[in-house]
């Protein structure tokens, strides 16, 4: 065959391949097509194998063409298979369509109760502002539950807590602490100033339960003794606290009260976290909501555990938790923190 | 303390505004409660008059009723028959609206218009029903608002009074209150009392045996009384306090308590053997009848007042009914006296009795108020029943109590309060409270003589928080605590606790808390009776009356109400103090994590409901054991009440028990009616925070790959997974990085009494990449080992 029937075959095969590559319609039909036209057993590679038995001139003339032909086709079919292969995946992609609404594979998840919660804020607000959190024992002794905080046998404010006794041999019988100042003695006689504070735990009194009130619950004792400390510095660590606590912009304030256990005594009051001071249910119209006692720590307490009260002052502070977690979260019922019941703790 | 505006009034000036005298009262600590206003929202409502009553010609159950308003008449037609013509009732004319939200208009009753209604005192929101219409009292001014005839107009403030000031239960005590807030004077009034010729001693005779208890009784006697009620504006005061109105004589006596803060009381002269008062502690057993009826056996501590025969009194708590002032009585013995705060309060908790009396006398009375307080109930007796007031009373008061002098250091009080305080500014402060301060030049001190009635200013302090009281606690600047730095932190135990916590809410465990205190029931459905625990000497309720010895009680109660709700996956734990008894005073408080789990799974789209088993539990105790990095855990089935016998493991670190699990008998879940199998568990914190390690990595993360090869053996169904893996990690040598359990099986296929347990383990050496024959060796030498030790059989 001449050279020139020669080109003539190849011209024809490069018409006939793209042809054909056009009819093509999967990308598998691409590949056999790539493999039939330009493998080794293709009419191309026969073509080619032949040209060394070719003159020196026809030879160029032809591999010239050889490789424009195969060029051509290896482009065509490339373009071919990339857009083929780009429609099947996109085909692909869209039979493999799943409803992401269904729920997840998750672990189960459970919950860390509301009071602990409140009890963790409570307690970091006042870690970022230098307070050691320490813990003492739930059944205490009369001693540190009201004598060593200046309420002896028979005063009168012991009608402020009518407490838990526990049955006991000994003559004096122990009792569920009724608050978590009784640290207050048991710290200073363990350590000496300057002592910076916080107490979390668990109280109790024979008060009815009321939506208001548990017989049980968790208050958190505060207590800062060292030279030189005021009145101020007692509202300026309320206050910052509250801000930690209840955002930024709350205010707090102060109105005289009794504890015999400071003096002068003080009930703290931060404008109300829900309507921010304008007056709403949660605060009772009142605009304010009473968090907390506190107080300067009274001479008698301070001298009781060796402390001279002219060279070292302090203030102490007292709150109820649940109280702080019923307001918080808009719970009608302190109770229900107690009740246990799935539904309430998954809320949190 | 109840405290009606208008009686404070005549001690103070008060302000007009009743929200600036709350501000005022609460800024200085007297905590106002409640502001109660009975009127309010009967503004509208006034007083007409029935003029004729006719038949309404249409209809046989209402009433056409002609009534006069003071400014005309109006015709009504009413469905209520209690009145006659000349009553006064309340008229709600057309467009007033009703405290219940009910809007009046005219409107035409069968052809007849009633131009208004005729109220009830259930429809103004008196009270909570009412039959008829409520009949104005005669005095009624017609027209007038019916909160005036009704004495409602009145605002009365409900103040907490702190137990160190006694002296603020009374009128007097506010008003001065007030006096020194407001800068303006204190009105008391001036007490003239007429005495006759008879002297008091002649009438009668008073000893104190008990001057301890009773360091002043001071004794009147009125003679010539006339028992019968009170003046009306009288009750109506009485009532607005709190207090029931019950005769001139007993409301005299009320009526100078509520004013001067001191008890008073009055006996029956001719009641009293021996017209006699001795006051003594009562003997064991003596037996008295209080005013309320009950007859009280008496302890020898209870301090009474006696005649010459027996108690007619319990000092400062109540008296007794045999000396009650009747309306037979002509002559009154009037008491005033001053009690010991300690013994009236023992006898008032001993008796569960409290009484307004009481609860001035527990608090400290001022025994140098006594005089004033007996004048003014005496003159008020006199003015309201007659009679004539013996000369001379008898006042025993051998010891009389002196003022308190304190000294304030005016640069102390700056710096206690971080207060710009002036002297002059708490001078003027100490003065206004009625303390006569004195202030030498220069000196920095103040002297102050805190009067009997101020027994709570004792020290310097005291006078300091008068100050600050008075100046306002808004004064003092705010400041943070300057000096030195501190280290703050959590303790360890609480990092690890937060941690617990953390790691089992992220396990799918629900924090509950519980209370302390359990009952006898809790411990009876676990079989736990036996248990040493500690009591509570006065329970509120049996259900709460014992200290918790362990978690697992109280959480299976949470268990049952979430069950009871239908709330079946129940995953719950708790953290806190046990209570343990001791030989000492106090017990030991060892902190637990209690965990429990029982009910069912739920399907999900993914997976099928299954029953809460052993195993979820256990998965839950590995997550916590390996978050707390405890060393050389081991878990080693147990037989412990209240567990399964053979589905119990305790959980060892090293050689530390540091906890229980598995599930509770079928007796503990039929007692607790569960209708799932229960699985429980406790641990003890303490030692887990104890034995907790800071994460060692063992190995440097090597970059050579593994081998990864599987091992399934048979071997008889008693041998335990843990030797099992324990013997095939000795036998695998240095290469073994893993053994992981991935199968087991039971069946025809390994035979009656024998289980296939399938082993995924994985080899890797440190240095070099393991070829495939080095670790098939060492599979080969854990079968090996597996045939030798348990006859495991490799398939």
């Amino acid at each position: 065959m001449s050279v020139s029937e020669q080109r003539a075959q190849l011209e024809e095969l490069r018409a006939q391949t793209i042809m054909t590559l056009e009819k093509a319609d999967t990308a598998e039909e691409v590949r056999q097509l790539r493999s039939d036209a330009l493998g080794r057993k293709s009419e191309l590679s026969g073509i080619n194998n032949k040209l060394g038995s070719l003159e020196p001139e026809g030879r160029k003339e032809l591999g010239q063409v050889i490789n424009s032909v195969r060029g051509d086709i290896e482009t065509a079919i490339e373009a071919r298979l990339i857009s083929l292969e780009a429609k099947e995946r996109s085909v692909r992609v869209e039979s493999e369509t799943i409803d992401v609404t269904l729920p997840g594979r998750a672990p189960a998840r459970g919950r860390i109760h509301p009071i602990t919660q409140v009890i963790d804020e409570i307690l970091d607000a006042f870690i970022g502002i230098g307070f050691r959190v320490v813990e003492g024992p739930v059944v205490e002794t009369d001693h540190y539950n009201f004598e060593a905080l200046n309420i002896p046998t028979d005063h009168s404010a012991r009608s402020m807590y009518d407490s838990f006794y526990i049955k006991s041999d000994s003559l004096e019988m122990p009792l569920i602490r009724a608050h978590t100042s009784p640290m207050q003695a048991r710290i200073m006689e363990a350590q000496d100033p300057p002592v910076y504070v916080v107490v979390p735990g668990r109280c109790g009194r024979r008060d009815e339960p009321t939506p208001n009130h548990l017989s049980g619950f968790t208050q958190i004792e505060g207590l800062a003794v060292d030279e030189g400390l005021s009145f101020a510095d007692m509202k300026g660590t309320l206050e910052v606290f509250a801000k930690a606590m209840f955002g930024p912009h709350q205010r707090v304030r102060m109105h005289p009260s009794y504890f015999p256990f400071t003096e002068p005594s003080a009930e703290v009051y931060v404008s109300c976290f829900t309507c921010e001071g304008i007056g709403c249910p949660t605060c009772r119209g009142e605009g304010w909501i009473e968090i907390m006692g506190a107080g300067m720590v009274h001479p008698k307490v301070l001298r009781g555990v060796g402390y001279d009260p002219e060279r070292y002052t302090g203030f102490a502070f007292g709150m109820g938790v649940e109280r702080i977690a019923k307001l918080r979260y808009a719970v009608h019922d302190v109770r229900t923190f107690y009740e246990n019941d799935l539904r309430f703790l998954a809320e949190f | 303390m109840k405290v009606p505006v208008s009686w404070l009034a005549d001690f103070v000036d008060v302000p007009a505004d009743i929200d600036e005298l709350e501000e005022m009262l609460t800024s200085a600590g007297l905590k106002v409660e409640s502001i109660e206003s009975p009127g309010l929202g009967l503004e509208d409502i006034v007083v007409a008059k029935i003029l004729a009553i006719h038949p309404h010609p249409r209809a046989d159950r209402v009433r056409i009723v002609e009534v006069a308003t003071g400014s005309g008449q109006r015709s009504i037609v009413c469905g209520a028959w209690n009145f006659e013509v000349g009553d006064n009732v309340p008229l709600a004319a057309p467009g007033v609206q009703l405290p219940n939200g009910l809007k009046i208009a005219e409107r035409n009753v069968r052809g007849t218009m009633s131009e208004g209604m005729l109220c009830s005192a259930s429809e103004l929101g008196l009270s909570e029903e009412a039959e008829g219409l409520l009949i104005l009292p005669a005095t009624a001014v017609v027209g007038a608002q019916i909160s005036q005839a009704l004495g409602l107009d009145d605002v009365v403030l409900d103040l907490e009074i702190t137990p160190n000031r006694p002296d603020l239960m009374s009128l007097i005590g506010v008003a001065r209150e007030v006096a020194a807030l407001r800068s303006v004077d204190l009105k008391i009034p001036d007490i003239q009392i007429k005495q006759g010729d008879a002297k008091t001693v002649d009438l009668a005779a008073v000893e104190v045996v008990d001057q301890v208890g009773c360091p002043r009784y001071l004794a009147r006697v009125i003679t010539g009384v006339t028992i019968g009620p009170s003046p009306l504006w009288v009750q109506k005061r009485l009532t607005a306090a709190g207090l029931r109105p019950i005769s001139n004589v007993v409301d005299a006596t009320n009526y100078a308590l509520l004013v001067t803060g001191h008890p008073l009381h009055a006996f029956d002269l001719d009641r009293l053997a021996g017209s006699r008062i001795v006051v003594r502690r009562a003997t064991a057993q003596e037996p008295i009848t209080t005013l309320d009826g009950v007859e009280r056996k008496l302890d020898a501590d209870d301090l009474v007042i006696a005649d010459a025969e027996k108690p007619i009194a319990i000092a400062g708590v109540m008296g007794g009914a045999d000396s009650e002032v009747s309306d037979a009585t002509t002559a009154v013995l009037l008491e005033a006296a001053h009690f010991e705060t300690t013994t009236i309060s023992r006898t008032g908790r001993r008796h569960g009795l409290r009484s307004e009396a009481s609860a001035r006398y527990e608090r400290g009375t001022d025994p140098n108020n006594v005089e004033f307080a007996s004048m003014l109930a005496a003159s008020l007796i006199v003015e309201w029943a007659g009679g004539e007031i013996a000369s001379v009373p008898i006042d025993v008061y051998p010891a009389p109590m002196h003022s308190c002098t304190v000294v304030l250091r005016t640069e102390r009080a700056r710096l206690v309060t971080g207060a710009d305080y002036s002297d002059a500014e708490m001078l003027d402060a100490l003065t206004r409270l009625g303390l006569s301060p004195r202030a030498a030049d220069g000196d920095g001190e103040i002297t102050v003589e805190a009067p009997t009635r101020r027994q709570d200013l004792k020290i310097e302090e005291d006078l300091i928080e008068e100050v600050a009281r008075l100046l306002g606690y808004d004064r003092v600047p705010t400041q943070l605590p300057s000096s030195r730095s501190r280290a703050a932190a959590l303790t360890q135990k609480q990092r690890s606790i937060r941690r617990i916590r953390g790691v089992l809410a992220g396990s799918g465990m629900f924090e509950a808390l519980t209370q302390s205190m359990i009952g006898p029931e809790h411990l009876r459905i676990l079989g736990a009776t036996e248990v040493s625990v500690l009591e509570l000497a006065h329970p509120m309720t049996i259900e709460e009356s014992l200290m918790r010895p362990s978690l697992i009680p109280a959480l299976l109660s949470a268990v049952q109400r979430n069950h009871a709700k239908r709330n079946l996956d129940v995953r719950l734990f708790e953290i806190g103090p046990v209570f343990i008894p001791t030989r000492d005073a106090l017990p030991q408080e060892p902190t637990r994590l209690g965990l429990v789990m029982c009910g069912i799974q739920p399907q999900g789209w993914l997976s099928k409901e299954r029953p809460l088993d052993f195993y979820d539990l256990k998965g839950v105790v590995e997550n916590l054991v390996t978050s707390l990095c405890l060393p050389d855990i081991k878990f080693e089935p147990v037989t412990l009440p209240p567990y399964h016998a053979t589905r119990a493991a305790q959980v060892m670190s090293g050689t530390t028990v540091v906890g229980t699990f598995g599930e509770l008998t079928e007796e503990v879940r039929e007692r607790a009616d569960l209708a799932h199998r229960i699985y429980a568990g406790e641990f003890d914190v303490d030692a887990m925070v104890e034995l907790s390690e800071r994460p060692s990595p063992s190995s440097t993360v090597t970059r050579f790959p593994a081998v990864l090869l599987d091992l399934a053996l048979a071997v008889k169904d008693e041998v335990a997974a843990a030797d099992l893996l324990s013997v095939a990690r000795e036998a695998g040598g240095q290469d073994l990085e893993q053994v992981r359990i991935f199968d087991v099986y039971r069946g025809d296929q390994v035979g009656e009494g024998r289980k296939s347990i399938a082993l995924s383990l994985t080899f890797r050496n440190a240095a070099r990449t393991l070829t495939e024959q080095e670790a098939i060796s060492a599979r080969d030498a854990i079968a090996a080992a597996l045939r030798k030790g348990f006859g495991a059989e490799a398939r």
